[in-house]
Parts: C-alpha cells; structure tokens; sequence
C-alpha cells in the first residue's frame, strides 16, 4: 500500500532529517577535526526500482557503508562516497598527510565502516530524542563497487517487503577536502507509519 | 530490473552494474538469438506485478520470447551471472544474490536448458556483455580481470 506523504509530513520528515543528519555531521567533524556542512536533507518516496536514479553518476565506483537498523525504527542506511575522494576522508581520519592513502587495505575498510557507524549512531540518537523511537544500527558492511551494482542490492532488499523506499537524503561536504557523502535513511514501510504518527503527535503537542 | 530484450545476428546484450540482481542469457545453440533477462528477486514477493522482476516468472517470458523468435527449447542454453552477495550482512545462503541464482539453476533445469556458462555469487557487481553472434559473455568487474564465459 503507497503511502500519501502531505507537505507536513514531508516537512516534518526533513526536519526529522535535518536534526538526524546534523548530529551526525557533528559528530564527522569531531572525528575529523574539520568543519562538515550540511545540505538540507531531501524527503521523497521512490518506487524501488528508480532509487538508483538518484545517483547522477552512471558507472562509476563508490564506496558504500550499509548498515541496517533495528529497533523502533527498523530499516537501513547507505552511505555513499564517491571514489575518487573517500582515500582523503581516510587520510583525514587516520591523521595522514591528504594524498597519502593510494589503497583499501584491512585498516582503510574498518576506518570507513567505523565512520559510517559512528555517523548512523548519531543520526539515530537524534531521532530517538526527538520522538522518543529508540534504535541502533547493525555492524557495519562496506562495497566499493558500481553505483548501479550497490543500488539494485539495496533496492532488490527493500523490493521484498514493499514497494516504495522512503528516502531521507543528505549530502555533507567537509571544507579542506571538498569530500562528500550522501547519507540516505530508508526506514521500512511499518516504521514510516511509527515516525509519521510520532511527528503528528509532536504536532498535536501530544 | 525487471528486464528482457532479445537480440539476433550482431547484436550485444548487455546488462550493466549488476549485483545481487540474477542475469539469465538464453540463446540458440545454432541460430545468432539470444534473449536477456536482468531479475531482481528470485520469486514474487509483496505486491509487485512485473514478471520480469522475478526469476522465475521472467525466465518463463524470457522463454517465450525466444520461441518466439523461432528458437526451439531443444536448442536452447542459457548462461548466467550475478546473484552477488554485495554486503556482508546477515547470512550467506539467506541474501538474495544466492537465492536468486538457486532459483534460476532450477527453473532451467525444470525446463531443461542446460546451463553452459555462468559467472555468479561471491561479493563484487558485474558487467555483462553477451555477443549474440559469438554466444558469448564479456564480464567486467572492478579492479578484476575481464571474464569470457
């Protein structure tokens, strides 16, 4: 069954997002000793087999952490790092000089996962503050692949419980390096319900 | 997802990005025809209704496309690729990468379409290349060698 989202649900959601997505770009920052922006989190329902056209980029390789979530919310999370920067966001990490990492070794791989941890903790707790839906990610999984290949897993997944992903979208920019990662949330059909009930709740002042 | 095209004399089918999805060639053991189904899921699950998107009711049209074309399932092979476990969440024989290829291999063999070829599970996407005229799969993968199947 589609879900109908109204402007204030979609509001809502990307204000759900903005403070999710905020908590974790402070906590990047921390990470990485360096200012992390944010843009303001796109909120929409794809049919599963089009989420892959959100990436723009065709054919190219990414690095993706993957993660899913359990709990109140249940439903997961991908985070995407374009390829030809996410050795910068290790050498930022790792405190090595930029330019210095050149391969995915066994340290790169749990760097990048521990960062795609750290970063989906955050969003959650955030969530959880804000409407009271306690949740925690799962160990972390890492694919550096093709766009398309990365996708069409996450799609195929969500394709055998529903068939529209709800997609909370966030790019977040770090200065020095200009390197940047999309977060999308995809929480599962049920638990769309959840946080749209908690949002109109939190409306009604309830 | 969820698609199927048929080529002849020439023609490359091709499939890009492919990672758990399930890649099914079907071709004529003499003639230069050959179909190609690109399935996301191994069987209808929820409330989807294209049958291109599963591997069981797509390799059933995909099938019938190839009679259609004038192929006899006598001739018929069938090659396949994909069905990768991309994420190392949950477990192995679980994903759906490996299910989607359980399920290809036993609707071939229910139809009798030996399979000649196949390239598939482990934990890397794929590109596929099928040359009709030469029955033929050029698969790419990243940081890996090319692979003829």
């Amino acid at each position: 069954m589609a879900i109908k989202l109204s402007d204030f649900h979609k509001d809502a959601l990307r204000e759900m997002g903005n403070i999710g997505a905020g908590n974790a770009a402070t906590a990047l920052s921390q990470l990485l000793g360096k200012d992390v922006s944010l843009s303001v989190p796109k909120v929409l329902m794809v049919p599963v087999d089009k989420m892959v056209d959100r990436i723009e980029s065709k054919n190219e390789i990414v690095a993706a952490v993957y993660l899913k979530i359990f709990g109140d919310i249940t439903g997961r999370a991908l985070m995407i790092f374009p390829q030809n920067k996410v050795f910068l966001i290790v050498d930022l990490l790792m405190r090595r000089p930029l330019g210095t990492t050149k391969e995915f070794g066994e340290n790169e791989q749990s760097a990048l996962k521990e960062i795609g941890n750290i970063l989906i903790s955050s969003y959650m707790n955030a969530i959880a503050k804000l409407m009271g839906l306690n949740s925690v990610p799962s160990v972390p999984a890492l694919a550096v692949d093709m766009v398309e290949a990365v996708f069409q897993t996450v799609s195929a997944e969500i394709a055998e419980t529903g068939s529209e992903a709800l997609l909370i979208e966030t790019d977040m920019v770090e200065e020095t390096a200009k390197i940047q990662a999309t977060v999308f949330l995809i929480p599962d059909e049920e638990s769309m319900r959840k946080i749209l009930k908690a949002l109109d709740n939190t409306a009604s002042g309830a | 997802m969820g698609e199927l095209h048929t080529g002849q004399s020439g023609d490359v089918l091709t499939a890009y990005g492919i990672g758990s999805c399930i890649v099914v060639v079907c071709y004529d053991s003499e003639k230069p025809m050959a179909g190609m189904l690109h399935a996301m899921l191994p069987e209808k699950a929820g409330k989807g209704t294209d049958k291109n998107r599963y591997a069981d009711t797509g390799i059933e049209n995909l099938v019938k496309a190839m009679i259609d074309m004038g192929t006899g399932i006598k001739e018929m092979r069938a090659k396949i690729f994909g069905g990768a476990r991309m994420f190392e969440i949950g477990n192995q024989s679980d994903s759906i990468g490996n299910r989607n290829v359980k399920k290809a291999k036993e609707i071939l063999e229910k139809k009798g379409i030996p399979i000649m070829g196949e390239d598939t599970g482990n934990n890397y996407g794929r590109t596929i290349e099928f040359f009709v005229t030469e029955k033929k799969a050029k698969v790419k993968s990243f940081g890996r060698d090319i692979k003829i199947v």
